[in-house]
């Protein structure tokens, strides 16, 4: 599903933020990106929706050189891909399900399609009866949950989560957890970066470990250290 | 698509209620430039219509009698080849004169039907080798009493005065025009760049989920077209005024300086030319700001 080989990124200033990285991820694989802040990360998730590219090496995605992806293709790629972020990304002047039901307008999906999915994902969320509060009505852990909602409504084959439980509380941390275990027992390839050692050793999933940009170390069914 | 036009009519009145001030600022500077530059066209046109027979270097015409005889007007015409100081003339006969009336009077019916092509003068346009006021008037005078010639007419002083100071109307409003089109331009970036700004968010949101590229982009180039739309549409109310007002000025509609007003065809291009240079503007200056800030 997601391939990478011999990549490198190199920020201007010299910032290598990704070393000669290869590795591959399966379709319906749960992987744990982990490493300190500044590891690379994010950099990382961003190859992956094109959001960067790399200075060298090549990035497969669904079986594609994206590399090659010519700009007005983008969007399509990532209509493939879900993500979800540390600070949720949400529009304030919406509401729950607005929010969520912009991901499918902006992408031209008819109304009625729209009309019946936003409630169905709410609902797998847990969060039907908030669908008309506003975001700063919601506690953090329900914000993440509209954002999950938002990534996944469109059912992307990965979803890409850059430390998603790091505004959360422990407790609240494990409802996300068991939302996005979920998510990948429906097939769905999930990517998440963070560095919540108690949730990583918690999961038991693959682990890939990334030190100045080099990865350090891959193994399955791993612990954070 | 019904639900696309929608959604940009919604996009468009949300960034107006946003900012209105500095919505209305752009669409009247656009509007201002627009005028000034359209109204020197206006001048332009008004002027070429009115100086219509003293193009090409005409420096005096003999009018002839409306009933002068072949033999009187052929007189004329050896006279004019004789002399050297000529350097070439251009006989335009009753049906000519008449056509040309018709045609700068096209607007004025009362004008233009009290005439019939009988009645009209006959006339020549002379080139004189030299065209300085002194020499012209010389050899004007040379054809003052001969017989059939109605009335001989000098273009020396009022009609290069008229293009003298038509020409320095002119070049001020294209100045003045241009000088504001470029702050027209500046402000249209600025508007897209605030309203670009204000919805950051949105943007980061729709590039994330897969929007195309178009479906980001046309609300912001929208606001910036219009803006330019509204401006060249508005200028019409002030070139017609303009016109009327340079037709009021002057024009006696007979030999010497004639109806000082632009065709109404002609104004209308103008207009439509002003309002196409405003949705020009509009797009040009959302592309750029959309280049520089929005990077999808
Ligand atoms: N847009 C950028 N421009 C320049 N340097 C960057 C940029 N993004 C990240 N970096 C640098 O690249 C390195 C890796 O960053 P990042 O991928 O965000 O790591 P992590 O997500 O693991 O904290 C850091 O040194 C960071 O400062
Ligand atoms: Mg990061």
């Amino acid at each position: 599903m997601i391939k990478l080989e011999n990549v490198s990124k190199i920020y201007k200033g010299d910032v290598a933020a990704l070393r000669n990285i290869t590795c591959e991820i399966q379709k319906g694989e749960f992987v744990f990106l982990v490493g300190p802040s500044g590891s690379g990360k994010s950099t990382f998730m961003r190859l992956l929706n094109k959001e960067e590219n790399p200075d060298s090496g090549i990035v497969y995605v669904a079986g594609k050189d994206i590399g090659r992806l010519s700009g007005w293709r983008v969007p399509f790629l990532r209509r493939n891909i879900g993500a979800i972020f540390q600070d949720f990304k949400l529009l304030d002047n919406r509401t729950v399900s607005q929010n969520v039901a912009f991901a499918l307008e902006v992408i031209g999906r008819p109304r009625h399609v729209i009309s019946t999915q936003v409630p169905a994902i709410l609902e797998l969320v847990g969060l039907s009866k908030k669908a008309d509060n506003y975001p700063e009505e919601l506690s953090g852990g329900e914000q993440q949950r509209v954002s999950i909602a938002r990534a996944f409504v469109n059912r992307p084959l990965i979803l890409l989560a850059d430390e998603p439980t790091g505004n959360l509380d422990p407790a609240t941390s494990v409802g996300i957890m068991k939302l996005l275990d979920r998510i990948n027992k429906t097939g769905t390839t999930v990517v998440m970066a963070t560095h919540d050692r108690g949730i990583v050793d918690h999961m038991r999933k693959r682990v890939i470990e990334l030190d100045h940009g080099h990865l350090a170390r891959d193994q399955a069914r791993g612990v954070y250290e | 698509m019904n639900f696309r036009i929608g959604n940009l009519g919604r996009e468009l009145s949300y960034s107006i209620r946003r900012s209105p001030s500095l919505f209305i600022g752009t669409l009247v500077t656009i509007l201002i430039s627009l005028t000034f530059l359209g109204g020197g066209l206006v001048v332009r046109e008004a002027v070429n219509q009115a100086t219509e027979r003293w193009q090409d270097d005409v420096e005096f015409i003999v009018f002839m009698n409306p009933e002068a005889s072949p033999a009187e007007i052929n007189a004329i015409s050896s006279k004019l080849d004789a002399n050297p100081e000529i350097e070439r003339h251009n006989y335009v006969n009753k049906e000519a004169a008449f056509e040309e009336f018709q045609n700068i009077f096209r607007d004025s019916e009362q004008i233009r039907d009290i005439v019939s092509a009988e009645e009209m003068p006959p006339s020549f346009r002379i080139v004189p080798q030299n065209p300085d006021s002194e020499v012209v008037e010389e050899l004007a005078d040379q054809f003052r009493a001969d017989p059939g010639v109605f009335e001989v007419v000098a273009a020396v002083d009022t009609i290069r005065q008229i293009e003298n100071v038509t020409n320095s109307i002119n070049w001020v409003f294209t100045v003045v025009g241009l000088l504001l089109l470029v702050s027209a331009l500046l402000l249209v970036y600025n508007t897209i760049r605030t309203t670009i700004f204000a919805r950051r968010r949105e943007v980061e949101v729709m590039r994330l989920v897969g929007a195309s590229n178009w479906y980001i982009r046309v609300p912001f180039m929208a606001e910036g077209v219009l803006q330019g739309l509204l401006g060249g549409l508005l200028t019409l109310p002030f070139l017609w005024r303009w016109n009327t007002f340079l037709s009021r000025l002057g024009g006696d509609g007979l030999a010497l300086f004639d109806n000082l007003e632009a065709p109404r065809a002609d104004m209308m291009l103008i207009w439509l030319g002003m309002t196409a240079l405003g949705v020009l503007i509009g797009a040009i200056a959302s592309t750029v700001a959309l280049s520089r800030f929005l990077d999808v």
